[in-house]
């Protein structure tokens, strides 16, 4: 067994050596496939806080993602349209121009608007909170018009 | 240094001291984060579920309310008339918190429902009506339609 290799100027045989450890216990250690090659703390550190950062801006994305309220607040104003533009279909002579809905304590404000160019025009907004959540337009004949 | 004497590189107490720091507080933030995400799709996941009922709901009332070709009568929580197909009389109702068509259960869960019938009474020869309907269940969700028919 060679004992004569030096780990700090790694001078020495370059084959296979052994090192007996200091305990004495007879156990030994391959001395050339000992690997110092790691990371030093600072870079595991700033990796760590690469990850922190990014893990942050993930969950502000998650924790901001409003996109079912947004679903559902469309899913209300459109079922309001649809009854707004079956009453105009119906009765087209009592068209109101703003009509207003409270649901869940929400104060929704239909606005119905109406261009006659040629063909009549209806465009019907539903808002709440001053957002307009959704929007419809749909086209009437005149021969309904002149009932 | 005497030969063979083991000297292979191990850390200070500082650093694992360091070390251990930096772990802890990467594993109470990914701990935290974990929590707030798991309570956050649990939150979406239940939006989700009652939308959802919701639509089924709402689609489930419109047929019921399709079904009429005339309205004969109308009040708040009860409105009957003549079915589309078949002719005979109908009656759907709201009871409790159901709304119930005849004696088949249309929807549950319903914390509120009331119909409501718009007549064109300026026209003499215009016979439609519109029956409107709206409901909110009991998870808060709002349901609401419009159907023409034709009034008494």
């Amino acid at each position: 067994m060679n004992l004569s290799y030096d780990y700090v100027s790694g001078a020495g045989p370059k084959e296979m050596s052994f090192n007996v450890n200091s305990a004495g216990n007879g156990r030994v250690f391959p001395l050339k496939e000992y690997n110092r090659n790691g990371y030093t703390l600072l870079e595991a550190m700033i990796s760590l806080i690469i990850l922190l950062v990014f893990s942050l801006a993930l969950f502000e994305r998650f924790r901001n993602d409003n996109t079912l309220s947004n679903c559902r607040r469309e899913y209300v104003a459109m079922r309001l349209i649809e009854r707004e533009a079956t009453l105009i279909r119906a009765f087209p002579h009592e068209m109101m121009p703003v009509r207003r809905h409270t649901i869940n304590d929400n104060e929704w404000t239909l606005r119905t608007y109406k261009t006659d160019a040629g063909v009549i025009c209806y465009t019907i907004t539903a808002e709440v909170s001053g957002i307009v959540a959704a929007r419809a337009m749909f086209y009437a004949r005149k021969t309904d018009e002149k009932r | 240094m005497k030969n063979g004497e083991w000297i292979g590189g191990g850390f200070t107490l500082l650093e694992l001291l360091v070390a251990i720091t930096v772990t802890g507080i990467v594993t109470t933030l990914g701990f935290t984060f974990y929590l707030n995400f798991t309570a956050l799709f649990n939150r979406q996941g239940k939006t989700a579920a009652r939308l959802c009922n919701a639509v089924i709901v709402q689609k489930r009332i419109e047929q019921t309310c399709n079904g009429f070709s005339r309205i004969d009568r109308c009040t708040e929580h009860e409105v009957s008339g003549v079915e589309t197909s078949g002719g005979r009389s109908r009656r759907i109702r709201y009871s409790g918190t159901a709304l119930i068509d005849d004696n088949d259960t249309v929807a549950t869960d319903l914390s509120m429902f009331r119909f409501n019938l718009a007549e064109n009474r300026a026209d003499r020869f215009d016979r439609n009506a519109v029956l409107l309907w709206e409901g909110t269940l009991v998870d808060g969700e709002w349901v609401g339609g419009a159907t023409v028919v034709a009034a008494k």
